[in-house]
């Protein structure tokens, strides 16, 4: 076990064990046994680095891991007579590792590093995720610096991502937070994030621990809560995002439920916040962007049309109890198209998709049957998107994504009108 | 000759016109009923329905999946007409309970019977209302579930969960009403094993490429995984 390290049932205890803190990483985690004792390394190495006169503690969150992930949290070493250190840590960096409590999920782990945080009174706090490879010390100062130096509240990471990586984000997530906050955190739900002391405070005050948005939906929450409530939000440039491949049986309606449905749910919370906004701004990027390799992805589009052809077909009934007639129409007619000619114009989706948000608003259906019939029109978007993508680069097809943020934008006018009808 | 007409006619229609006299309080009391009865159904039908319209009642229904119940069930003018429609006919049966009621003992013995019956009725109804909102739910849950493994027969599947629940529910109802019960059980039980057996023997034999096919075809691809369509959704 490394000097410092503390494993610990009861992570209140430990930290009154510990004291006081300037700097707080969490590090959530569940069967991530293979990468998390390079995520730790990195993070030590980066406070060690970067923030060598600050008192810092490493908190691991488990939930319950089979595969021995808090031990190898415990016996993560670095070696930092081969970092070759400017300036030697004043201070050794605390580790803790705990269980925690609550409902299952990533939430319960947030909330548990959100109290160490704030009764450690740390300064600064990030998160990153236990499954990375492609972490680096480097990314500690840049998710920390900017709440210390700069006094943001909430800095979001900004990665370089292939064009058909993260098609739900590209299609709803993004498009979409940023019309109705104004706001344009081009990775909501990264997973990496850095947090000022004002807002782990107001987060930890929020009633959502034991909710389904804390066990499904927690970054897309903390993100929202950001923007909605006007804190200091900032990105930084991170490169790219490697990390072990999710749970290959994750379905994707599963998915689809759980984010989209997390998204939808936060429009209730915020209605006020976003009702009158108008247009975006840009975020601060901070970091030194460049140019990476990215993860190669290979892209048909013939499985998703042919969802997309099925789903119109069959789900029409569903369809047609909280679409508009014209509008289901429109899709049948769209669906009977040789995949050359298909293709789902921006306005088309856009629309679809207030329209989705509107019927989970108003409970036309039951909300979850809503969201999976969601899956199919989603994969006819990815499609098209591919179809029109098929020959751009990575920068092009950001160039068609940026078109689509646009058309979300320009038509809020038709999410707004008839929100509050029942 | 005259005798037995004295007998035969006039004293059957003498007989017939006591009893009228003895009998017209009553039968004028239970038309009276009957009209009051009418009248009221009307209103009270009215009434539930314009105040159910009123607090968006079909809203509701429609979100709790009543809506589509009531029309599988064939009423196509939403669930605040249904609703008042079951207040009148409910308004008229104690009506017409309440006029029986007043054509004397024979009557009372009827409306006697029925209200013994009547517990077993309402549960009846109520579980053919629960089972036709199960059946609802669960075929879409079948169909959306289908649709997003892409399984060609997501439809077939649904309907088949459908008709499933729906003939379990109903051979429950009756048999909470005690109509059929042996003949019920034996015949679900020869028509279902039927159905399955003949079903496995036909898709045995006539589909046992198809079959193969479909096994091996969804082997291949699990469905739901993330790189099915090449692209990582999150």
């Amino acid at each position: 076990m490394a000097p410092d390290a503390v494993p610990e049932t009861n992570v209140l205890q430990a930290v009154k064990e510990v004291g006081e803190a300037d700097l707080v990483i969490g590090i959530p985690s569940y069967n991530n046994a293979c990468t998390i004792g390079h995520v730790v390394q990195a993070v030590t190495a980066g406070v060690a680095k970067h923030f060598s006169e600050l008192r810092s503690v490493v908190i691991n969150s488990d939930g319950g891991s089979k595969d021995g992930t808090p031990q190898a949290v415990l016996q993560a070493r670095v070696e930092t007579d081969r970092l070759l250190l400017v300036r030697h840590p004043l201070y050794p960096v605390h580790r803790i590792t705990t269980p925690y409590h609550g409902v299952p999920g990533k939430g319960s782990a947030f909330r548990t590093i959100l109290q160490a945080a704030a009764q450690l009174g740390a300064k600064a706090c990030a998160m990153v995720d236990s499954d990375l490879r492609s972490i680096t010390p480097d990314w500690i100062d840049l998710l920390v610096r900017p709440v210390l130096q700069s006094n943001f509240d909430y800095v979001a990471p900004f990665y370089r991502r292939h064009k058909y990586d993260g098609t739900i984000t590209n299609s709803i997530v993004y498009p979409l937070t940023r019309a109705l906050y104004g706001t344009r955190v081009r990775q909501p739900i990264g997973g990496e994030f850095g947090l000022s002391a004002r807002m782990v405070k107001r987060l930890l005050s929020k009633k959502v621990w034991g909710t389904d948005v804390a066990r499904y939906g927690i970054d897309i929450w903390m993100t929202t809560t950001a923007m909605a409530e006007d804190f200091r939000v900032c990105q930084v440039f991170l490169g790219a995002k490697i990390h072990d491949p999710k749970d290959p049986g994750a379905d994707l309606a599963e998915m689809v439920v759980q984010v989209v449905g997390s998204l939808f749910s936060l429009m209730e919370e915020h209605e006020k916040a976003w009702k009158n906004v108008r247009g975006s701004v840009p975020v601060p990027l901070y970091g030194f962007p460049y140019q990476v390799g990215v993860e190669p992805v290979k892209a048909d589009p013939q499985r998703a049309y042919a969802s997309f052809q099925q789903g119109v077909r069959d789900l029409q009934p569903i369809y047609r109890s909280f679409l508009p007639s014209a509008m289901v129409e429109e899709l049948e007619r769209r669906a009977t198209l040789p995949l050359a000619e298909f293709q789902l114009p921006d306005e088309l989706w856009v629309t679809l998709i207030f329209q989705f948000a509107k019927a989970h608003h108003r409970h036309k259906l039951d909300r979850k049957h809503l969201l999976q019939s969601l899956v199919p029109v989603y994969l006819g978007w990815v499609a098209s998107f591919m179809k029109q993508t098929r020959e751009a680069n990575d920068e092009e097809a950001e160039q068609q994504i940026e078109q689509l943020c646009l058309a979300y934008e320009q038509l809020k006018e038709k999410l707004v009108s008839g929100w509050g009808e029942k | 000759m005259e005798g037995l007409w004295q007998k035969a006619v006039v004293e059957s229609l003498q007989q017939l016109w006591q009893q009228l006299l003895t009998d017209l309080p009553n039968l004028l009391a239970a038309l009276v009923v009957l009209l009051v009865g009418i009248t009221l159904a009307w209103m009270v039908k009215q009434i539930v329905y314009r105040g159910l319209r009123l607090l968006q009642f079909d809203r509701g229904a429609q979100r709790m999946g009543l809506a589509a119940v009531v029309e599988q069930l064939g009423f196509s003018r939403g669930s605040s007409y249904v609703a008042g429609q079951l207040a009148q006919g409910l308004v008229l049966f104690v009506t017409v309970l309440s006029a029986l009621n007043v054509l004397g003992p024979a009557g009372t013995d009827l409306v006697h019977q029925f209200f013994l019956y009547l517990p077993r009725l309402l549960t009846g109804a109520l579980i053919l209302v629960v089972g036709g909102l199960a059946a609802g739910f669960f075929g879409r849950a079948a169909l959306l579930a289908g649709v997003n493994a892409q399984l060609p027969f997501a439809r077939l599947l649904a309907g088949g969960v459908r008709l499933l629940i729906w003939v379990l529910v109903a051979i429950v109802a009756l048999e909470h009403l005690g109509i059929g019960r042996t003949t019920l059980a034996v015949t679900f039980s020869v028509l279902f094993g039927g159905l399955v057996t003949g079903l496995a023997i036909a898709f045995g034999l006539a589909g046992k490429e198809l079959a193969k096919q479909a096994l091996e075809s969804l082997l291949k691809r699990a469905p739901g995984k993330p790189e099915d369509e090449g692209v990582r959704h999150l």
